[in-house]
């Protein structure tokens, strides 16, 4: 199941030193290690969570994070707090 | 357990562990320490269920510190977790016939996932938490394994640097974790990948029915006083059901239908793929329609009615991304309200014809 395309997703292979941790951390797979560096090799499944740039212990990479979650997006254009629908454990 | 900062709000209740939770007490280098049951009772199963229902779960969480499953010595594996009683539930149930310790992170009781997104789940707690319990004198490693989806919340990297402990990203989810273990702190590939199978999908959807109930009856009292307003009085008499139940439909649609039936509908954004579906479900619905501008009606309001409960299923897959949702809901909403209006319109128009 795919979802449009994240567009956020920016790798540094000069910076990279080929690690995988981003690999490791990502639930979708997005990445691959092809010695001596990462790639991105599925864009279209990164959900911008940010797990891998905050993992990066060279900071190669960079996303804009947040909750992909319409409600949160709506309370907040209407002016409310911009809290989630999982304001408590509901999503899990 | 923390008080409300701002004078007004309440305490927090003490938390106090239901019966079977706590087997007895374990002995450490630094003090005596819960040890955990794996094993569910009837209560733990009737609160998994008050949790898919949205019932009760701002109480639902424990004390964080460290707990004790089986009998672990100095060298036993710690694994981190949340406080949010279900993920512990899952986590202690996996863990039958092990030795481990438990580190209990504060998380407001939040799901891993959900509390590292927000940030409770964090770096910090981690390393507090670990200071709180004095772990350095209760293991004689320094290895801790965090659930995969922690990553979101904790940097590895900062942890290094702020001590000798070490993170292990262990796997996704806890029925995993024997393996994982067995292995060597090994993960699988496939430990690796978040999938959304149909049963994590229905799981949601008692929730997402409550969430958009208001705007479903709103919408049917308006469709409703919009009829009884314009038509004579026979047709109301007669036909009211029918104008409750067209927003109605597309609520379960939207909530219930649409999650279960994810990967069949097609497009990627989920207002599109919520507009088709209630172009289905409308389908069902051109029976009652005795003129071509009130089955307009009932498709436009339909489709878009549908569109707009299945958007917000969004905020609930493990697939979607901030940006895109962002964008569809840019162009989405302000088509959806549009076409809202228009399928009102026809509805009324349809009546007053009628």
């Amino acid at each position: 199941m795919l979802y449009l395309t994240a567009k956020t997703l920016r790798l540094d292979t000069t910076i990279c030193i080929g690690c995988g941790t981003c690999a490791e951390v990502c639930p979708h797979a997005v990445f691959e290690i092809v010695k001596p560096k990462a790639r991105i090799v599925a864009t279209e499944r990164c959900m911008e969570c940010g797990a891998c740039a905050r993992n990066c212990p060279v900071k190669a990479i960079a996303v804009k994070t947040g909750v992909g979650c319409a409600t949160g997006l709506i309370n907040r254009a209407l002016g409310g707090s911009g809290e989630c629908c999982c304001e408590q454990a509901g999503c899990g | 357990m923390t008080e409300g900062c701002c004078g007004g709000a309440p305490a927090i209740r003490p938390w106090v562990p239901p019966p079977g939770f706590i087997l007895g007490q374990h002995q450490t280098p630094v003090g005596m320490v819960s040890c955990l049951s794996t094993a569910w009772t009837r209560r733990d199963y009737l609160g998994a269920l008050a949790m898919r229902l949205g019932i009760g779960r701002d109480g639902y969480r424990v004390d964080p510190g460290l707990y004790a499953i089986g009998v672990p010595q100095t060298d036993a594996p710690v694994l981190v977790t949340a406080n949010y009683k279900l993920t512990l539930d899952h986590l202690r149930r996996a863990l039958v016939g092990r030795s481990v310790w438990l580190l209990v992170l504060e998380t407001a009781g939040i799901n891993v996932w959900c509390a590292a997104g927000k940030g409770t789940f964090c770096t910090q707690e981690l390393l507090d938490r670990i200071g709180v319990v004095r772990l350095d004198k209760v293991v004689t490693h320094r290895r801790l394994i965090l659930p995969q989806l922690g990553a979101v919340g904790v940097s590895a990297p900062a942890v290094a640097r702020a001590g000798p402990w070490r993170v292990h990203w262990g796997p996704l989810r806890a029925i995993d974790l024997p393996a994982y273990l067995d292995a060597g702190c090994i993960a699988t590939p496939t430990m690796r990948r978040m999938l959304f199978p149909w049963f994590d999908r229905l799981v949601l959807t008692p929730i997402e029915l409550r969430q958009q109930a208001r705007t479903a009856f709103i919408l049917a009292g308006v469709m409703a006083v919009l009829m009884l307003l314009i038509a004579d009085l026979p047709t109301w008499t007669s036909r009211w059901p029918i104008a409750v139940a067209i927003p109605l439909t597309a609520w379960l649609a939207g909530c219930l239908l649409g999650p279960i039936c994810l990967p069949l509908l097609p497009g990627r954004a989920f207002s599109v793929k919520g507009a088709l579906l209630g172009l289905v479900v409308a389908a069902a619905w051109a029976c009652v329609a005795d003129t071509v501008m009130m089955l307009v009606a009932i498709v436009l309001i339909m489709s878009v009615a549908t569109s707009y409960f299945f958007l917000h299923f969004t905020g609930c897959t493990t697939f979607t991304n901030v940006t895109g949702v962002e964008r569809e809901l840019r162009l989405a909403l302000p088509v959806q309200g549009v076409v809202l209006l228009i399928g009102l319109v026809l509805w009324s128009l349809a009546l007053a014809k009628g």
